[in-house]
C-alpha cells in the first residue's frame, strides 16, 4: 500500500505543477470576472457570455441605479439606452446585453430583477422570430448561475472546465498576460453605466444615432455580398415560421407580463425587423397578442425596412438607425412606419 | 455522479483510503462499500435509491423464501412474485409511455382515435441493469444453480457496487458474491493495473466519444442538409462514439473495482476487429449478451430444435436486446436487423467460425480477415443509423440521404484532428487486441522516465482534446 501512494505521488508530481500553474495563472488573469469584482466589464475575450457579464455588472450597482431595461439579443446592440434616457422623462437604463437571447432568459432576468428589489418602470423587448423561442425557452446554459439556478460552485467549475477544455494559442496568451491577436467584440467597448454594446454614450454618438451611414465603400461591399449570394434572394411571398411557442415558453410570457403588471411598467414588445423577412406563425402571433395585446409591435415580414438590403451590414443583424426608427415610432406610437407595418 | 466528473475524483480516492484502512476487515469494508454505493446513488436522485433499496430488498426475501422451503408451488409463488414485480417496476418506468402510445396509434390506424394517458416521470438511472441483477440471482435460484445469500449487505452490495451500479456490466451472482464474501489484500500490481485501465476509460470516453459525439450530433440532428459523404462520416462518428463511450464506461468501471480488489466481468472485447456479425455479438456488450444467452435464448430452446425454432429465437433474443436499449421502434428495428445479419451464419452452422482474436501474434490480418472485418463493421455502422435516429422515418431518410451522387462529393463537415485521433484510436486497439484493454501492456517494458511520458501523454490529450462534457449514452438505458 505504502509503495503505491509513494507511486501515485511521485507520478502525481509533474501532473500537479503542470496544472497547479495554469490554474493560478487562470485565477490571477480572472477572465471570466469570477473572483473579483470590476469597474470595468468591457474586455474583449470572445468565450466571454455578455450576458453573465451583464449580470455581473448589474449586481455590482445598487438597486436604484436602474429603473428600465432593455432586453434581447444582440439585435439589440443597435438599441441605445442613453437616447431612451433622453426620450422618457426619469428613465435611467440597463440594457441588458446577451447573446442569441431566449425567452427563458429574458423572463429569469426579471425574475432577477423583481427580486433584487427593482423597480421596473420601463422596458423594451427585441423578439427574434428565429431564435427567441427555441430548446423550449430555456435560458443560456453558460448565464450567471443566479439565472440558470446552478450552484455557484458548478458556474465556476463550468468556466474553469470551458476555458482549458478547449485551449489554444490565444488562451495560453491570456494566461501569460499578453494581447490576444484576432477580432474586436461588442463587450469591448460598453458603456459603464447603461451597458450599451459597441459604442460609448456621449452626445455626439446620440446625435448621430439616426444617421443612415450609406456610404460609397458600404454600397460597394454590400453589393458585392448580394452578387456572391451571401445575402441571399428572399420569398416574394410572405414566409411564416413553422410554429415554435412552447406550452413552457406561454407560461414565461405569461410570468413576464405578470412582473410588467406587478410594477405597472410601460413596457414595448418588439418584434424584429430580420432580413429573412419570416413572420411567427399565426397561432404564435395569437399567444404573443393574447400576452402583451397593443404593445406588440410587429417589425418583422415583407416591408420598407426589410427590403432594404442596405439597412443590414449582415444576414443576422440590421443597422443602428433602424433601431432608432423603431424606438421613435413605438414610443410615440403614432408612427407611420409602426402603421405600415402591422397591418400586413 | 460522473466518473469523468471532479466529484468523482474526489469521492474515488476518499473510499478507496477510507476502504483499505479497514484492510483485514470484511465486514466494515462491505459496509462501506455499500454505504458509499448508495451515496453515488442518490447524487443522481436520491429519491430513487428508495427505489433501489426496494428491488433490492424484494429479491434478497424472495430468495430466502425459495430457499428456505420444499414445497415446489410456494417456491414458483416467490419466484413470479419477484419477476413480476421487477418487470413490473421496469414496465412502468421504462416501457409504459411507448405501449399506450404505440397502442393508440394502432388504433387511430382502424380509424379509432383516443388519447392515451402518458406518464411524466424520470427514468430512474440504472434501472435497466440493476434489475437484471437482481433477476439473474432469482433465477438462478429457482434453479437450483446456487443457494440464496443470507447475508443482506453482500447481497445488497452485490446489487449495488457503485462502479457497476448505473452502466453495468451486468454481474452474475455466481461470479461477483464469492468475491464480496472473500477477504480482500491490497494487491499493488492490480492497483496499478486498475489506474492503468481508468486512464485508457477517460481517454476513450473524454477524448474519443465527446468528440465524435459533437459531430455526430450535428449530422444526425440536421441530416436533411448534409450530403451523402458527410451523412456517412455522421454514421461513422456515431458508430466510434457509442463505442468508446460505452466501452470507456466499462474500463473506468472495471479498473475502479479492481482498486477494491473485486474483478468484474469484461464488457468489450474489441468488437469492431470481428471477421463477422456472430463473433461482433460475442465482443459487444458481453454480460448482456450472455445474460441474454443464458436466461432466454436457451430457456426458449437456444439453436437446438429445427430451422424454425432457430428463427423464431434469434429474432426474439435479438428484438428483446433491442428493446432492452430503449421503449422505441428505432432500437427494435436496430435488434431486428442485426438477427437478419446473424441468421445466414446461424442457419448454415458459421456462427462460431471466429472464436479466437483475429490476427493473432501476427501485425496484420490476412486479406480474407480484412474483408471480414470491413464488412462486418460496414453492416454494423448501418445499423448504428437505426439506433442513433430519433425515429424510423428520419433513420430511412437518413441512409436514404447516403446514397445519392454526393456520396462521392468532398463532406461538409471536416474535423481533421478527431479523424486522426479517431485513426490513433483504431490503432492503439489493433495493437492491444489480445489485450483486457488496449494499453494494459503497452510501455510496461520500457524505461520508468518513458512510460511516465505515456501516460502523461494520454492526460495531456484528455485535457487538450477533451470534447464538450457529455452523459454516457448507456446511463439512458
Amino acid at each position: 500500500m505504502r509503495k503505491f501512494i509513494v507511486k501515485i505521488f511521485s507520478f502525481s508530481i509533474v501532473p500537479f505543477i503542470l496544472i497547479l500553474v495554469p490554474t493560478l495563472l487562470y485565477m490571477k488573469r480572472d477572465v471570466y470576472a469570477d473572483f473579483k469584482q470590476y469597474n470595468n466589464y468591457s474586455w474583449k475575450y470572445s468565450f466571454q457570455q455578455l450576458g453573465d457579464l451583464s449580470t455581473k455588472k448589474l449586481l455590482k450597482a445598487p438597486n436604484n441605479k436602474y429603473n428600465s431595461f432593455i432586453f434581447g439579443s444582440s439585435r439589440t446592440t443597435g438599441v441605445y439606452a442613453c437616447y431612451l434616457q433622453h426620450k422618457i422623462p426619469n428613465a435611467h437604463f440597463f440594457h441588458y446585453a446577451n447573446w442569441n437571447e431566449s425567452i427563458g432568459g429574458m423572463d429569469e432576468k426579471l425574475k432577477l430583477l423583481d427580486t433584487l428589489g427593482y423597480n421596473i418602470s420601463n422596458v423594451v423587448i427585441y423578439l427574434d422570430t428565429d431564435n427567441t423561442f427555441e430548446n423550449d425557452g430555456v435560458c443560456h446554459p453558460s448565464d450567471h448561475y443566479l439565472l440558470t439556478q446552478k450552484s455557484e460552485r458548478d458556474y465556476m467549475l463550468s468556466h474553469y472546465k470551458s476555458f482549458f477544455s478547449s485551449l489554444n494559442a490565444d488562451k495560453i496568451k491570456i494566461l501569460c498576460g499578453m494581447p490576444v491577436s484576432g477580432g474586436i467584440y461588442p463587450n469591448w467597448e460598453s458603456d459603464p453605466v447603461t451597458n450599451d454594446c459597441k459604442h460609448f454614450c456621449t452626445d455626439s454618438i446620440i446625435a448621430a444615432y439616426g444617421d443612415v451611414l450609406h456610404d460609397e465603400k458600404f454600397i460597394h461591399k454590400m453589393d458585392s455580398l448580394k452578387a456572391n449570394g451571401f445575402l441571399y434572394k428572399r420569398s416574394a411571398t410572405q414566409q411564416y415560421r413553422p410554429q415554435q411557442i412552447s406550452a413552457g415558453e406561454e407560461r414565461m410570457l405569461l410570468n413576464i407580463k405578470r412582473i410588467f403588471d406587478k410594477h405597472n411598467t410601460s413596457y414595448y414588445i418588439v418584434i424584429a425587423p430580420l432580413y429573412d423577412q419570416e413572420k411567427f406563425a399565426p397561432a404564435d402571433m395569437a399567444i404573443l397578442r393574447r400576452c402583451f395585446g397593443s404593445r406588440l409591435y410587429d417589425f418583422s415580414g415583407i416591408n420598407a425596412i426589410t427590403n432594404n438590403v442596405y439597412n443590414y451590414p449582415d444576414r443576422k443583424h440590421f443597422q443602428p438607425y433602424i433601431s432608432k426608427m423603431i424606438l421613435d415610432s413605438v414610443i410615440t406610437d403614432k408612427s407611420s412606419v409602426h402603421v405600415q407595418m402591422t397591418k400586413r | 455522479m460522473l466518473f469523468n466528473s471532479i466529484d468523482f475524483a474526489i469521492f474515488l480516492p476518499i473510499v478507496f483510503g477510507l476502504y483499505w484502512l479497514a484492510n483485514n476487515k470484511l465486514k466494515l469494508q462491505n459496509i462501506l462499500l455499500l454505504v458509499a454505493s448508495y451515496f453515488f446513488y442518490a447524487c443522481w436522485d436520491w429519491r430513487f435509491m428508495f427505489l433501489l433499496i426496494f428491488s433490492t430488498l424484494l429479491d434478497y426475501f424472495t430468495g430466502l423464501k425459495m430457499s428456505d422451503t420444499n414445497s415446489a408451488g410456494i417456491k414458483k409463488f416467490w419466484f413470479w412474485l419477484s419477476i413480476s414485480v421487477n418487470l413490473g417496476f421496469l414496465g412502468v418506468f421504462k416501457y409504459y409511455n411507448f405501449f399506450v402510445t404505440s397502442f393508440a396509434d394502432g388504433l387511430s390506424q382502424l380509424g379509432l382515435h383516443v388519447n392515451p394517458w402518458t406518464i411524466r416521470i424520470i427514468l430512474p438511472i440504472g434501472i435497466s441493469f440493476y434489475t437484471f441483477h437482481g433477476l439473474s440471482y432469482v433465477i438462478d435460484i429457482y434453479k437450483d444453480r446456487i443457494k440464496a445469500e443470507k447475508n443482506f449487505i453482500d447481497y445488497a452490495l452485490f446489487v449495488s457496487f457503485f462502479p457497476l451500479l448505473v452502466a453495468g456490466p451486468i454481474e452474475r451472482a455466481t461470479h461477483l458474491l464469492p468475491q464480496i464474501q472473500r477477504e480482500r489484500h491490497f494487491n499493488y500490481a492490480k492497483a496499478v493495473d486498475g489506474l492503468r485501465q481508468i486512464l485508457w476509460g477517460l481517454f476513450k470516453k473524454i477524448v474519443i466519444a465527446d468528440n465524435c459525439a459533437e459531430y455526430a450530433n450535428q449530422i444526425f440532428n440536421h441530416s436533411a442538409t448534409y450530403s451523402g459523404s458527410t451523412l456517412v462520416l455522421g454514421a461513422l462518428f456515431f458508430t466510434f462514439q457509442i463505442y468508446a463511450d460505452f466501452s470507456g464506461y466499462s474500463d473506468i468501471a472495471l479498473g475502479t473495482a479492481r482498486l477494491f480488489g473485486i474483478e468484474l466481468l469484461r464488457n468489450f472485447a474489441y468488437p469492431y476487429f470481428s471477421r463477422d456479425i456472430a463473433e461482433f455479438w460475442r465482443r459487444w456488450h458481453i454480460s448482456l449478451s450472455s445474460w441474454f444467452r443464458d436466461y432466454l435464448y436457451i430457456p426458449l430452446g437456444g439453436s437446438r430444435g429445427g430451422t424454425w425454432m432457430k428463427v423464431r429465437n434469434t429474432f426474439i433474443i435479438f428484438i428483446v436486446s433491442g428493446f432492452w436499449h430503449g421503449a422505441a421502434w428505432t432500437f427494435i428495428v436496430w435488434g431486428a436487423l442485426n438477427a437478419v445479419y446473424f441468421l445466414p451464419l446461424l442457419l448454415t452452422n458459421n456462427n462460431r467460425n471466429n472464436l479466437e482474436t483475429v490476427a493473432q501474434g501476427k501485425t496484420f490480418p490476412t486479406f480474407r480477415e480484412f474483408f471480414g472485418i470491413l464488412l462486418t463493421f460496414g453492416l454494423t455502422v448501418l445499423a448504428w443509423i437505426f439506433f442513433r435516429a430519433a425515429d424510423i422515418h428520419h433513420a430511412i431518410s437518413y441512409i436514404a440521404g447516403i446514397f445519392k451522387p454526393s456520396l462521392f462529393s468532398i463532406p461538409e463537415v471536416k474535423p481533421l484532428t478527431v479523424i486522426l485521433l479517431v485513426i490513433l484510436f483504431v490503432l492503439i486497439e489493433w495493437r492491444g487486441r489480445e489485450q483486457p484493454y488496449a494499453i494494459a501492456d503497452f510501455g510496461l517494458q520500457w524505461k520508468k522516465p518513458l512510460r511516465y511520458a505515456l501516460y502523461y501523454a494520454i492526460i495531456f490529450a484528455i485535457i487538450w482534446f477533451g470534447g464538450k462534457e457529455q452523459e454516457f449514452i448507456y446511463f439512458q438505458f
